[in-house]
């Protein structure tokens, strides 16, 4: 079931309902939000509900038995017992055959021909992430930073909450599950802003995305065919497209979470509005950027053992970021890639110039700003091209064919809906005019008086109802 | 909550009631397929001739025929759909002697019409092999992708569209003239443009290449032929005039092998093959590089029914034809 489809629409009034008719009762509302999580997942296939159970079970179990005991063998035993079932699932599913593929490649370039078996297995929907859910925990609980949950239903909708169940925001345990342990009270601003967020999701996802998609996909799924401008034009729709997509998505959950009372973590900070690599990075995917720094980046020593190590953790951090998006050697390119591009300002001790806003409390940037994010999101877009072509040769012949001489000629037309302009124009001046806000429209309704923000809500609806093809189009962090 | 709900549901009730209208007008609107299942349910009764498959076979004109011909061609349509839509009729065309199929560069490499599946199913009731999915076979809102629902608005508003009804027609359509024996009728309007050439061989290119659909859209179409021999209808596959540069940029072991699937079937059931693929025609007779114009389709839905005319009067003698 994805956000942006009709059974999504009449699936959350129905939950929502439901759920704030308990009254407020908290055992009421865990057990409606478990059953609807579990509805909602097994609308994908109800036989990776067994598989998430599995997990659920087993990070269950693991805090209980890690927290009976002092004795530190015994705890890390039931640690490393549930890091390396869940990450083994996770290497079965999604990459085995990715590496086994690799393997009988590189025999093969030596002379051996090796004969790999294969998996012939579904990728289970958002493995990736209540997998890192559950290792965040378990970690928590080992590390003493939280206590374990000792009620399974609590527990298992800390999981499978089916607002981040599929594609995040990766929570963590200390955020979420004492909100899930306190009944929640409904209350009507909160609700409101809930269903603007989602309202700015749909126009992300349905507008913005899916109308830059059928443009990438027609150049990138035939790279080099087109003029060098064209290649340009659809890798930075490409940008566009991920950003919103994801984003928008992670709109949609948030907001979805808020209607039903609970906040999710922020998941993205305007990224393109970055003045270097490092702040993108930190506007990016925000709860997986965390996570990794959390639960890898600083038990390997972060930037506290000299340059060399420095070096090596970041490369560390960005190699397994990209290989968490897919088995795909364009993931790990686009990693290190991004490795590259941050090693500098780690070097220099530059990557916490920016903590701040940028041109906060005015309405354009410095001629410097400006330029910044400029370099900024032109580097992004050169790594989206590894992250979105189907294999490195691909992503070469696109570069190649960027660098021509047709890169001064006009773009290719088709498959470009000119009508879409003014969306594409009028969503960059509402996320510049909305980036010191959670998201872009999150105070309409304290800036803009009451009629003009109607028309606004119902030219967004608008939007969204007239470009929405029918069939929902899937998100493409799913995959992941 | 109750204010929430209060107000979430006053903001809805314009939305529910605008939604609701349109669901109305989908309902009520007019479109080619809808016109074209009410003629062939009527007039088509009497046809001779049947004339299926894609927007280059829906160029041909049944008044051009010497015979009485019928058009249940449509754009996009595929051989899938077509063997489906003949099938549903034929009981009723009792007079029923040929059935025109159109096999064109990449008749034998698609099934599924994308979008026009669903409008295939509001005008006949064909399922595609995924059937459609619920919402969309119960709503025609949910059915029809809104950017349509406007397109057909904006023309059902202009007032264009009087005498021609069907609203999902490509732009060359010539909306003064009403849709008759199944016949869209175009306008004389050319443009040959070396980019948009390129880019449709492009596309076609790219659709035969990446299709593994073949041997399935071959052994469909086998059982069609079979069909309609043991109905005692003969079936005659053709392929129409595209402009010679286009022809060009076709991917040529496809054009090959397109001919030796269609000989073998051919020569399988002694089933004519008239291949008009190369037929000289003057540039101002296409719309683009593979499409009729007006003038075009006077000249080529002309020469099919003097070629039909001369395989009527040797019939009898069961003759294979292979232009």
């Amino acid at each position: 079931m994805l956000f942006n489809s009709l059974g999504f629409a009449i699936f959350l009034p129905i939950v929502f309902i439901i759920y704030w008719l308990t009254n407020n009762k908290l055992i009421l509302q865990n057990v409606i939000l478990l059953a609807a999580s579990c509805f909602f997942y097994a609308c994908w296939d109800p036989r990776f509900l067994l598989l998430l159970l599995f997990s659920i079970l087993l990070d269950y179990f693991s805090a209980l038995k890690i927290a009976e005991t002092e004795a530190g063998g015994k705890r890390l035993f039931w640690l490393w017992l549930s890091i390396s079932i869940n990450l083994g699932f996770l290497m079965v599913f999604k990459y085995y055959n990715f590496f086994a593929g690799s393997f009988a490649s590189a025999a093969g370039q030596l002379g051996w021909y090796v004969d790999v078996w294969t998996l012939k297995v579904i990728l289970p929907v958002g493995i990736s992430f209540y997998t890192f859910h559950g290792l965040s925990y378990i970690i928590d609980v080992y590390k003493r930073r939280i206590a374990p949950e000792r009620n399974f239903v609590d527990y298992a909708l800390f999981v499978s909450f089916f607002p981040l169940l599929v594609a995040g925001p990766i929570e963590r345990a200390t955020h979420l599950l004492p909100q899930i342990k306190k009944p929640r009270v409904f209350e009507y601003k909160n609700a409101i802003d809930g269903l603007r967020q989602i309202l700015w999701g749909l126009f992300k996802k349905i507008v913005i995305a899916d109308s830059c998609a059928s443009y990438v996909n027609f150049i990138f799924n035939d790279p080099g065919s087109y003029s060098g401008s064209s290649h340009v034009l659809a890798a930075v729709f490409f940008a566009v497209q991920i950003y919103c997509d994801f984003s928008g998505y992670s709109d949609i959950a948030l907001g979805t979470a808020r209607l039903l009372g609970i906040d999710l973590l922020r998941n993205f900070a305007f990224p393109y509005f970055s003045r270097d690599i490092a702040e993108f990075w930190r506007r990016w995917h925000i709860s997986l950027s965390s996570w990794f720094r959390d639960y890898v980046y600083i038990p390997l020593g972060g930037s506290r053992g000299g340059r060399g190590k420095t070096i090596r953790n970041v490369f560390i951090i960005f190699l397994i970021s990209g290989l968490w998006h897919g088995a795909n050697w364009t993931f790990v390119f686009w990693g290190l890639l991004n490795a590259l591009y941050i090693l500098p300002s780690v070097f220099f001790k530059t990557n916490r110039d920016h903590l701040d806003i940028v041109a906060q409390g005015k309405m354009l940037p410095s001629i410097r700003e400006f330029f910044s994010m400029a370099i900024t999101f032109a580097l992004t877009v050169f790594a989206w091209i590894f992250f979105r072509s189907d294999n490195l040769a691909s992503a070469f012949v696109f570069i190649k064919k960027i660098f021509s001489r047709s890169l001064f000629s006009m773009p290719s037309t088709a498959y470009l809906n000119v009508s879409f302009i003014l969306p594409l124009a009028a969503f960059f001046v509402i996320e510049w005019m909305g980036r010191e806000e959670q998201y872009a429209i999150a105070k309409l309704e304290i800036k803009w008086p009451k009629p003009v923000r109607y028309a606004a809500y119902y030219a967004l609806f608008f939007y969204v109802i007239y470009y929405s093809s029918g069939v929902a189009q899937q998100f493409i962090y799913f995959q992941f | 909550m109750k204010r929430f709900v209060r107000r979430s549901l006053l903001f809805a009730l314009p939305l529910i009631l605008v939604l609701f209208f349109f669901e109305l007008f989908l309902r009520k609107m007019d479109t080619s397929y809808k016109i074209k299942r009410e003629q062939v349910a009527s007039a088509g009764r009497d046809a001779e001739v049947l004339i299926l498959g894609n927007s280059h076979a829906a160029r041909l004109d049944p008044r051009e025929f010497s015979q009485n011909a019928f058009n249940l061609a449509q754009v996009n349509q595929s051989l899938y759909y077509d063997k489906r839509i003949a099938l549903k009729y034929l009981d009723q065309m009792k007079k029923l002697k040929y059935v025109l199929i159109s096999v064109d560069f990449h008749s034998l490499y698609f099934s599924d019409e994308g979008d026009r599946n669903i409008w295939t199913y509001y005008g006949y009731g064909i399922d595609y092999k995924d059937p459609v999915p619920f919402p969309e076979k119960v709503s025609y809102l949910a059915g029809y992708k809104p950017k349509f629902l406007l397109e057909f608005m904006k023309r059902s508003l202009t007032g264009k569209y009087k005498v021609i009804r069907g609203l999902e027609l490509e732009e060359a359509a010539d909306l003064s003239q009403p849709i008759v024996k199944g016949f869209v009728p175009y306008t004389d309007t050319s443009n040959l443009s070396d980019t948009y050439t390129r880019e449709r061989a492009d596309f076609f290119n790219k659709i035969v290449r990446t299709s593994d659909e073949r041997k399935e859209i071959l052994a469909d179409l086998d059982g069609f032929i079979a069909d309609l021999k043991a109905r005692n209808i003969v079936p005659i596959l053709i392929t129409l005039p595209c402009y010679a540069p286009y022809r060009g940029l076709l991917d040529k072991k496809v054009l090959e092998q397109n001919r030796a699937d269609i000989l073998a079937l051919s020569k399988k059931y002694g089933v004519s093959y008239w291949d008009y693929f190369t037929m000289s025609l003057s540039p101002d007779c296409y719309l683009n590089c593979d499409h009729l114009n007006a003038k075009g389709s006077v000249i080529v839905s002309d020469t099919l029914s003097r070629d039909l005319e001369r395989l009527d009067q040797v019939r009898g003698g069961e003759s294979l034809s292979v232009r």
